[in-house]
């Protein structure tokens, strides 16, 4: 029977562009794993019985990582479970048992897919130190805007067909337990946006928002700290 | 100049007490410095709300000491960041405040260097020091870091910070004097 686990590193409450991923790529796995499992990252941290998820977590044929880029790198809520994650197994696990193979998915606000290469390079760290098989990752971007637009541009949209090539690569080598093929084990996809409209239709976004809390666009501006 | 140090008092090793111990033996002779020691457990993660943009503007709703960083750090010459290097990253009390810098920025985007950033709510922004320690350091854990630390400052749009990597008490010792040593050039050719 083969398991595997997803761990949501975003820290957000409600929908999150992590969430979305990983459903897509559960739904894609369909009955190639018999267990699945998803942890949050955040909610982890503050449960009682996390040697228990550590224990299913290492227990797992595969995980796969799947977090929004925080400051150019993992959130630090992910990159605390983590940390705690390689100290339990370094402490408690038994050095001969097969390690998990491990995936990481990063989306970033931006268009630049490549601004997630740094975070993936922290997961390929991790996965050497903790003595996980890094197996490679993918970098998306535009995420938030992939997830809120979901119902007008799915995932299978000509827009968004750099990201779903992706995620299909991704998920035929999850399948098999096999590295990316990509040099580095990484790929990236964008949607089919030009950074000029992209930066035209993020900038737009604000004002709304803003003026239900009573915002106007000049307040957004404002520099309450400077001295 | 206004200097602004953050230490990561969560981690509790040999390394860790030295390196903390000198920063504040070798700088703290140095007038108008903030310092801060970030611990995993007084400041909760950056839930990503966006309220610090359209809610109340350039402030996090959430209220432990990031927003004192904050404050300190867009007022700040210099900061100086002593952390852990985990994984080419920095530690997670660390990564706490760098997450909780999000209202120092305008959610509105801009160009830099062929690409997407938010623009900067403030006209000044500090230069950085960081300062990464831990008993093991692999070379790609080197490089992740200071392309990571390069991208941040891509982020900030300020040039490229000064990176140190300690992995025992000479090194530490080196650095930290070699930083000294540096502030106190800068202060004479300031007078």
């Amino acid at each position: 029977m083969r398991k595997i686990a997803f761990i949501n590193g975003s820290p957000k409450t409600g929908e999150n562009c992590s969430l979305y991923l990983i459903d897509h790529i559960s739904k894609e796995l369909g009955d190639s794993f018999q267990e699945k499992l998803t942890v949050n990252a955040l909610k982890l941290l503050s449960t009682s019985h996390i040697e228990q998820t550590f224990e299913t977590l290492l227990s797992s044929d595969a995980i796969i990582v799947v977090f929004p880029l925080y400051v150019d790198s993992l959130p630090s809520n992910l990159l605390e479970v983590l940390e705690n994650l390689d100290l339990y197994k370094k402490t408690r696990f038994f050095s001969n048992s097969p390690m998990p193979c491990l995936y990481g998915i990063a989306n970033c606000g931006f268009i630049d897919s490549f601004q997630n290469i740094n975070a993936l390079r922290i997961l390929e760290n991790y996965s050497l130190s903790a003595g996980f098989k890094w197996c490679g990752g993918i970098g998306i971007g535009s995420g938030e805007m992939l997830r809120s637009t979901k119902d007008q541009m799915p995932m299978t949209s000509k827009i968004n067909e750099p990201i779903y090539k992706a995620l299909c690569t991704l998920t035929a080598h999850i399948k098999e337990l096999e590295e990316l093929p990509s040099k580095d084990k990484m790929i990236f996809g964008n949607q089919k946006f030009s950074q000029r409209l992209f930066i035209l239709m993020g900038n737009l976004g604000w004002t709304k928002p803003a003026k239900a809390n009573g915002i106007t666009k000049r307040m957004l501006f404002a520099k309450p700290d400077l001295q | 100049m206004h200097i602004t140090i953050l230490q990561d008092g969560s981690i509790q090793s040999s390394l860790a007490n030295t390196m903390n111990t000198l920063v504040y033996n070798e700088l703290s002779t140095f007038k108008n410095i903030s310092w801060y020691t970030a611990s995993k457990e007084d400041i909760k993660p950056c839930i990503g709300c966006f309220n610090c943009w359209i809610k109340t503007p350039g402030k996090c709703i959430m209220k432990d000491i990031t927003a004192s960083i904050n404050k300190d750090f867009i007022n700040s010459d210099l900061v100086i960041y002593v952390t852990p290097l985990v994984y080419g990253s920095y530690s997670p009390a660390i990564k706490r405040t760098l997450d909780h810098l999000v209202p120092i920025l305008l959610p509105f985007f801009k160009k830099i260097k062929n690409e997407v950033h938010h623009k900067q709510r403030y006209p000044k922004r500090p230069k950085l020091i960081m300062l990464a320690y831990n008993e093991h350091i692999t070379d790609n854990e080197k490089e992740t870091f200071i392309s990571l630390t390069k991208a941040n400052a891509l982020n900030l749009d300020i040039p490229y910070p000064e990176v140190y990597f300690c992995t025992n008490e000479n090194e530490s010792t080196q650095a930290v004097n070699h930083i000294k040593n540096q502030l106190i050039q800068n202060l004479k050719e300031v007078k």
